[in-house]
């Protein structure tokens, strides 16, 4: 049976991206849903009980990282992939407190993001291995 | 000869028995009620003196001197051969009384020629050893009767003098009824002291009469003397309150009429003593005053209490008003009965105005400060607007460059990705511009990353300080080259959004100093909850604080002017937190304080979730 993906992020332009992305790499995997805030993640989770979610962290209404915990507590099942703009080793520790399985940044979704999916549909997690530290001049 | 009012030199001759007699030099005054019985003492006298061979002058009336003329040559005495052998000399006295007046006074030297001249004379014409010169003079009574009686007495001086260079004996008289008036009683004291012997008047007829009439004229000399004494302290207190110009000073009698009144009054209030006295005191009172009864309630309490103050206005007699300082003194006899009141008013309408100016001052210099307080506030509302503004434009720029900027960078550089690896092994120049291209794309997103962090973590929000400061402290590092460490209680929750991200600024804030100035190569941070309180500190090994840090023009994290260490201690203050700091050579600790407020973070129920969120 096709994985079930679902795509949470409040920027048309960044889901649609992760749709080809997954598109031309897997195929086979089938983008059940779509969510612009941790709200509707939440809702769609509950909806199309998803193997993986892809959440933004940065969202409105709720943030990913809430919606991970409130996800986690359904207790369906669902991993949860953090996928954000965000950069800093403490992230890693917030994700994790988050019960989240894994956290790609997105300036490395092409390399990444497939892979972490991968991970986390073998039942295993995925933190940036190689996290460039902060590039501040 | 004394001229004081006590009478210790003066005789009182007792008895008819006793009447002035030319016999020994002296000086009496003769009073007396009735003519006839004047003429009876001078016919003794003068008739005594020309009896046995000696000289008499006499200076009177010209009916006096007819009168005495008939009674002398009734007595059998040749007045004619008298007056031949130069023994005997009339001079009129009401035409030689001009001859030595001058300008309306007696004048002594013509007094002098005259007397002296005619007592030289007469004394050649009786030039035989013990013979003696009677004189009667009535000059003084004259001049006691044309109202001179200062005049009278220098003349009794004149003949006083006289007598050190002329040896007679001379008698004076006066009408009883001269002295009938209080007036004459100073002079009559001292016309009696101008004298050796004074001579009762012939109305007492026995003689205990006359000794218990002496007995009395020496008491009423004496009260006189007394009164005399009371009289003149009294018209000198009296000149001294009528003279009083700044005070009006005037009585009251028990009905609150007015009977005195003095030169302060009369200035005071505009009204003649003549058209004043005798008048209700309440003519002085608005007529509100008048009307509820005022003046008289204060009659009342002055009589109950013994003395009555207040101030307020009163009408002058040209119905100006004026502000009154008024105190009334009830005046009681010795008995204690009530004789009146004494008013003292003064006018304060200056001081009152002068008052009333300072107090008005005094509520505009209040309101002058109420105002500033007020600008203060508005002051420091608007500054903390700024603040927050100014939080709310970098969060809102910073949200932008991250959200919309970052995320499209981001897909640019998937998209780009994407067509690297769709690119043929041929195309390897293709695949090289990609691989710029991808560069270049990170690069911005780094950038972006960058510039919309420093301008408002957004982590700030989403994972609180905890995660927040240490995220910022690794790019702090990395741009300053300062290590930096960090801790913080495990039990560190969040806080209300102002709190942290006032706490942010004056992490930022604090770590721009240490850069700018400390030259320390380290910074300690630490984050802690006491007392419901949250507490940052920065700790730094530098040289301490430059004194300008904490001055008004120090410029904060961002170079904003006008901001620095005032802008931290605003958003502390405002929080009802406070910024510390304590500076010394081994290093400065700022230490930031606010309350942990309830946090806007907590999410544990969904009615909690957070409100705003990113665009």
């Amino acid at each position: 049976m096709a994985a079930k993906i679902l795509i949470a992020d409040d920027h048309e332009i960044v889901r649609e991206g992760i749709r080809t992305l997954i598109d031309k790499s897997r195929p086979d995997w089938n983008i059940c849903g779509e969510a612009t805030n941790g709200e509707e993640a939440l809702e769609a989770v509950r909806t199309f009980k998803p193997d993986v979610v892809v959440l933004d962290i940065t969202m409105p209404k709720m943030s990913g990282l809430e919606a991970a915990t409130r996800i986690a507590k359904l207790g369906l099942g669902c991993r949860v992939l953090m996928f954000t703009m965000h950069d800093s080793e403490r992230l890693s520790v917030e994700v994790r407190q988050a019960a989240a399985h894994g956290l790609v940044l997105k300036s490395q979704a092409s390399r990444d993001l497939v892979r972490a999916i991968d991970h986390l549909l073998a039942g295993g997690t995925f933190f940036v291995s190689e996290s460039p530290s902060p590039s501040f001049r | 000869m004394s001229i004081a009012t006590s009478s210790p030199d003066i005789e009182l001759i007792p008895s008819l028995a006793q009447a002035p007699s030319h016999d020994h030099d002296g000086h009496v005054v003769q009073l007396y009620t009735d003519d006839g019985f004047l003429i009876d003492v001078l016919s003794r006298f003068i008739g005594g003196a020309l009896a046995v061979g000696d000289a008499a002058v006499v200076v009177a009336t010209a009916s006096h001197s007819r009168e005495l003329e008939r009674r002398l040559s009734a007595r059998g005495l040749d007045t004619a051969k008298a007056m031949r052998q130069g023994r005997y000399v009339t001079l009129e006295a009401s035409e030689t009384l001009p001859r030595f007046m001058v300008n309306g006074s007696v004048d002594e030297s013509r007094f002098n020629d005259i007397f002296g001249g005619v007592l030289t004379q007469v004394r050649s014409t009786v030039d035989g050893e013990g013979c003696r010169i009677a004189v009667f003079g009535e000059l003084v009574a004259l001049l006691w009767a044309e109202g001179k009686p200062q005049e009278a007495i220098r003349v009794e001086q004149f003949w006083n003098d006289l007598a050190r260079n002329h040896s007679f004996s001379l008698l004076c008289a006066y009408p009883v009824a001269g002295f009938s008036n209080d007036e004459h009683i100073g002079s009559f004291l001292k016309m009696c002291g101008q004298h050796s012997g004074v001579v009762p008047s012939e109305s007492l007829s026995s003689g205990e009469e006359r000794l218990r009439s002496i007995a009395e004229l020496q008491q009423k000399t004496q009260a006189l003397e007394n009164e005399l004494i009371l009289r003149e302290s009294e018209a000198r207190f009296r000149l001294l309150v009528e003279a009083v110009q700044d005070y009006a000073i005037f009585m009251l009698n028990a009905e609150g009429n007015i009977s005195s009144w003095n030169i302060g009054a009369e200035r005071l209030k505009g009204y003649k003593a003549e058209e004043i006295v005798g008048k209700h005191f309440s003519c002085f009172y608005p007529e509100e005053d008048v009307r509820s009864g005022k003046p008289k309630g204060e009659l009342v309490v002055a009589a109950k209490e013994g003395r009555f103050e207040d101030e307020g206005w009163r009408i002058r007699k040209d119905g100006s008003r004026f502000w009154a300082n008024v105190i009334i003194t009830a005046v009681r006899d010795g008995a204690g009965n009530l004789l009146g009141f004494a008013k003292v008013t003064r006018d304060f309408t200056e001081r009152m105005q002068t008052q009333k100016a300072l107090q008005k001052e005094v509520v505009e210099r209040r309101e002058a400060q109420q105002l500033l307080h007020n600008s203060e506030k508005s002051l420091r509302q608007l500054s903390l607007h700024l603040l927050r503004t100014q939080d709310e434009e970098r969060r809102r720029i910073g949200r932008d460059l991250h959200d919309s900027l970052g995320q499209y960078l981001a897909v640019l550089k998937m998209k780009l990705d994407s067509i690297a690896s769709l690119l043929v092994h041929k195309q390897e120049e293709a695949a090289r511009s990609i691989a710029q291209c991808i560069q270049l794309t990170d690069d911005s997103i780094k950038e972006v990353r960058t510039v919309s962090y420093l301008l408002y973590p957004p982590m700030l929000e989403e994972m609180g300080l905890k995660s927040a400061i240490p995220w910022y402290l690794d790019g702090f590092s990395g741009r300053s080259g300062i290590k930096t460490t960090f801790e913080v209680q495990d039990a560190f929750g969040r806080l209300s959004r102002d709190s942290e991200l006032a706490l942010f600024r004056v992490l930022q804030e604090s770590l721009a100093n240490v850069h700018r100035h400390s030259e320390s190569p380290i910074a300690y941070v630490r984050l802690l909850m006491n007392e419901g309180m949250g507490i940052l500190e920065i700790e730094d090994r530098g040289k301490g604080m430059p004194s300008g840090i904490l001055g008004p023009s120090a410029h904060d994290w961002m170079g904003s002017p006008g901001v620095g260490v005032r802008g931290m201690n605003e958003r502390m203050r405002q929080l009802g937190g406070r910024l510390e700091f304590v500076s010394m050579e081994s290093g400065t600790t700022v230490r930031a304080i606010v309350p942990a407020g309830e946090s806007s973070f907590l999410t544990s129920s969904p009615s909690a979730q957070p409100g705003k969120g990113a665009a």
